[in-house]
């Protein structure tokens, strides 16, 4: 029976396969437009034409033209200049936020999964009282606490991703755990860091990974949230979703680009990063099946 | 049945505890003193300083105003703003009525639009099942409060159907100034929906269980309806109600975009203010009504899926 | 006329280039109340055949040649025909009933569904039949399994359901994918005697899919040798026990292991069983048979038919008599 599945393209995976083949190009246009957000971060100072926070009164809601390729907002401060500069608060945090995130989510991971018993109970115990919190109310009472700001914000929502991340995780690195060759580095007497960190640690390095590129979305829009709310990116500070929530108020009397120029700019790059961490995520389901 | 949800509200009423005075230490930490807020900012002699701090007990130690604090919200006293000084539970019983009627709202639309999406594209596949995944993943990619922004301008602005602000008085009224907020609200949890409904509702077509029922002579319709479309309620129940529970936090962002007055605003500004008294109280209802949806749901799940048992440990 | 005629039988999924063949022409029939059944290792296209048979072949498989049940060709039904065919004219008892159940539908559910929904007939009547057929499949509390969900009930208990519920239609045609494979060992001789018996008092004819040569002999008039999508011998249990034709079934008979006596190594068929796909023109079996002649590598073999038995080997009459020696682990006392 085996033999005969295995030779068959069945009906699912020859639908997957579709799917995947229609969707491919969708993967390449994925990379390259994160490529290209991460460079315009990356030469903003560079490339932006103007000061992102300086501009005139004079020059208000300027129509895209030679002088403003985009246009100006109500402070009459370039859009391009400050939509690159936001590229990098916007991509900055929501880095930072799955690299915090994805740090500790993995140590709490490891952790439980290595001494397992009270230690896995406690860690299980508190991830459980953290999961008692929706996500948003979770980042929104760290700010409250810690006060407004990006890296306030940063590490508000760092926190509330902490419990997804170490929950998957753990389930991941116990499974590995139970593996023959786990068992017998440790009946070899490897200690429990050499075992944690030289074979756990590299067999749930996919999932960090793709945990990573799917929260990264997450933490985009989750981050661009609070600054929209007032609690992330404080003005004058370029950011997408401080510029669409700055942006609203001209939007109603008549001058939608800013609003609609930052929301744009975070949609693509959800996008993207979805469209990423999908396919990491199906490509380590294929090789598993 | 009554067991699991004794055990399962126990456990509810715990972690209610739990986060009660995590959410109050949260607060007694944060920097800044309450007397400052009462103050003002204005400068006040020492003795009247004294004398705030005595009226709200702020001299007492940590555990026993926790104590008072907990013993007062059980009571249904869930304290005092500190820039209003209105009371925090008619407070939060005026914005309720919002913020409700947004996220039941938004879940149907949630539930109608998503599954219905979800359902379809995994039944009739083609150029339909990839418009549902493209739309999907756009869908999934915009935050609420830009689809928000963007309803507004297109709806709002430009088109003039439905008000800008404000949440109306009366059900038509009420319907028409959340219709929008709803709609920004449901987006990207629909889109979610839509795709993973679509995934099982593909899953299940696959399953032996369907072709041998086919294979029987038993109609298309009926398998599809029987088979396949209730199979895959079992994976989608749990993806909406992770997604209806979230509102529940997810509302404060829409509400703050088109500036209803929800429980989500309240929150919002009491951030904002550092009102504290109000910030502990709202979270603290959040979560209990975050725990509550998850109950529900896990109730849900149980009741579609025999093989659930709700007496034992459930899996 | 034969309720089942197959008539050069070939299917191909599409792959990198071109088809990849999984049933090579497959010809067999099958006379009313007969059993026959379909022997071969995994990957010798044996459910693949039955799947051609009920339409159920993997999604853009090509499938050429004729089935022909009961004078209609079955792969040229229309929609309503073909569901018309399914319900009452074949029944289908696949390996896994777990599988085949739908995990969330009570067995009276599933039952009924078959009787009503497919037939069209009325519940009640449905209900009362339903009940029946639980006690003939030997099923002792009728209203406790009627009421049961598939989790609650044993693989064995599962399998009779599914054998009552293909009884149900009272079909001329039971297609039997390896019935008891998933079933506890304790288990599967009794609910193979229940289907056998099922079967002989409903009159029905049966294709008996099995990598199990014994029991193929045990339940059927007569057996299918599969090699690599096509069928290499066809004839009756005792013939084959008593003189294979084709070298590959003398080489499965003395692969199995033996009751009367202890072999110190069981025979293996050398080389490794080579699927449809990579056969090339010649006989599929030509790379393994130790009798392998140069003829045998030039050109596809054919299927003859003699005396109510057929074979495909150039060399089965030379080596008729070789063949049906007593093999070396039988012989030795």
């Amino acid at each position: 029976m085996s033999a005969e599945t295995l030779a068959l393209p069945t009906r699912r995976r020859r639908r997957g396969g579709d799917l995947a083949n229609r969707l491919r190009p969708l993967g390449v246009i994925a990379v390259a437009v994160v490529m290209l957000l991460a460079l315009a971060a990356l030469l903003a100072p560079l490339i932006a034409p103007y000061d992102p926070t300086i501009g005139s009164v004079v020059q208000r809601y300027r129509a895209p033209g030679p002088e403003h390729l985009l246009g100006t907002d109500q402070s009459g401060r370039d859009l391009l200049s400050r939509l690159l500069y936001g590229a990098r608060t916007s991509l900055m945090g929501a880095a930072v936020v799955v690299l915090l995130a994805g740090a500790g989510g993995t140590v709490l991971a490891l952790v439980a999964t290595w001494f397992g018993g009270r230690v896995d109970a406690f860690v299980g115990r508190v991830l459980d009282l953290l999961f008692a919190f929706p996500n948003l109310l979770l980042a929104i009472l760290v700010v409250a606490v810690f006060g407004t700001g990006l890296a306030q914000a940063t590490v508000a929502l760092a926190v509330a991703y902490v419990p997804y991340t170490a929950r998957v995780l753990r389930s991941v690195a116990l499974r590995e755990r139970r593996l023959a060759y786990v068992q017998a580095a440790e009946l070899q007497g490897l200690s429990g860091v050499v075992v944690t960190t030289r074979h756990l640690l590299p067999n749930i390095a996919p999932q960090i990974l793709t945990g990573a590129a799917i929260n990264f979305g997450y933490a985009m829009i989750d981050l661009a949230a609070l600054s929209y709310l007032g609690l992330g990116v404080q003005a004058p500070t370029a950011d997408w979703g401080l510029m669409v929530s700055q942006g609203q108020d001209s939007l109603l009397q008549g001058h939608p680009q800013q609003s609609l120029l930052a929301g744009t700019c975070i949609v693509v790059a959800v996008a993207a990063f979805s469209v990423i961490g999908e396919r990491l995520g199906g490509r380590r389901a294929g090789g598993r099946a | 049945m009554s067991r699991f949800l004794t055990r399962r509200l126990g456990a509810l009423a715990a972690t209610l505890l739990v986060s009660s005075f995590l959410i109050y230490a949260a607060m007694y930490a944060a920097p800044g003193t309450p007397e400052s807020f009462l103050v003002q900012g204005r400068t006040v002699s020492a003795e009247v300083l004294a004398s705030i701090r005595a009226q709200y007990g702020l001299d007492d130690p940590f555990l026993l105003r926790y104590w008072h604090w907990l013993i007062g919200v059980l009571g249904g006293d869930l304290g005092e703003s500190l820039t209003t000084r209105q009371d925090v539970a008619s407070l939060l019983m005026s914005r309720i009525p919002t913020t409700l009627w947004l996220t039941t709202y938004a879940a149907v639309l949630i539930v109608v639009f998503g599954v219905a999406a979800g359902v379809a594209a995994g039944l009739r596949g083609g150029v339909f099942d990839t418009g549902v995944l493209l739309a999907s993943s756009v869908g999934f990619a915009i935050p609420t409060f830009f689809a928000a922004v963007l309803l507004m301008s297109v709806f709002s602005v430009t088109l003039g159907w439905f008000p800008v602000f404000g949440s109306g008085s009366g059900l038509p009224d009420r319907m028409l100034h959340l219709t929008l907020p709803a709609v920004a609200l449901a987006v990207p949890a629909a889109a979610v929906v839509a795709r993973i409904t679509r995934t099982a509702v593909v899953e299940e077509r696959d399953a032996e269980h369907v072709s041998v029922a086919l294979a029987r002579g038993v109609p298309w319709r009926v398998v599809a309806r029987r088979h396949i479309v209730r199979n895959a309620m079992l994976p989608v129940t749990t993806i909406v109600g992770v997604n209806i529970a979230a509102l529940v936090a997810g509302a404060a962002v829409v509400e703050h975009a088109f500036t209803l007055d929800g429980v989500g605003a309240l929150l919002i500004n009491a951030v904002q203010q550092k009102d504290f008294a109000v910030v502990q109280a709202v979270a603290l209802v959040l979560v209990a009504v975050f725990g509550l949806v998850n109950l529900v749901v896990d109730v849900l799940y149980a009741v579609i899926d025999p093989r659930v048992q709700l007496g034992g440990e459930s899996a | 006329m034969n309720v089942l005629e197959l008539d050069d039988v070939r299917l191909g999924v599409p792959d990198r280039g071109g088809d990849r063949a999984i049933l090579r022409g497959v010809s067999l029939s099958v006379a009313p109340g007969e059993a026959i059944g379909l022997v071969g290792e995994s990957g010798s296209g044996k459910s693949m055949t039955l799947r051609t048979v009920l339409r159920t072949e993997p999604w853009g498989a090509r499938v050429t040649g004729r089935v022909m049940l009961e004078g209609e060709d079955v792969r040229r039904l229309g929609a309503a025909d073909l569901r018309r065919v399914r319900a009452d004219a074949l029944a289908m008892i696949s390996q896994d009933p777990r599988a085949a159940l739908n995990p969330l539908l009570r067995v009276s559910g599933f039952l009924v569904e078959g009787l009503c929904d497919a037939r069209g007939g009325s519940r009640q009547p449905a209900v009362r039949r339903a009940r029946d057929l639980l006690s003939q499949v030997g099923i002792a509390d009728v209203d406790r399994c009627m009421d049961s969900y598939p989790h609650e009930l044993s693989g064995g208990m599962l399998q009779r359901v599914v054998i009552a519920a293909a009884v149900a239609s009272s079909p001329r045609l039971l297609l039997a994918d390896e019935p008891t494979t998933a079933l506890d060992v304790s288990t599967q001789s009794e609910v193979m005697a229940i289907l056998d018996d099922q079967r002989r008092e409903h009159g029905m004819a049966m294709v008996f899919v099995t990598h199990d040569l014994e029991l193929a002999s045990a339940v059927c008039d007569r057996i299918a040798v599969l090699y690599a999508g096509e069928i290499v011998e066809i004839a009756t249990p005792e013939q084959l026990h008593s003189s294979p034709r084709h070298p590959y079934t003398r080489l499965l008979l003395d692969s199995r292991p033996s009751l009367t006596t202890k072999a110190p190594m069981l025979p293996v068929i050398p080389g490794r069983p080579i699927a449809a796909y990579e056969v090339e023109d010649r006989c599929a079996f030509s790379g393994r048979c130790p009798w392998a002649a140069p003829q045998c590598v030039d050109g596809e073999v054919p299927l003859l038919h003699a005396a109510g038995r057929a074979v495909r080997c150039h060399r089965s009459d030379e080596l008729a008599g070789e063949l049906a020696h007593p093999t070396a682990t039988e012989a030795t006392p």
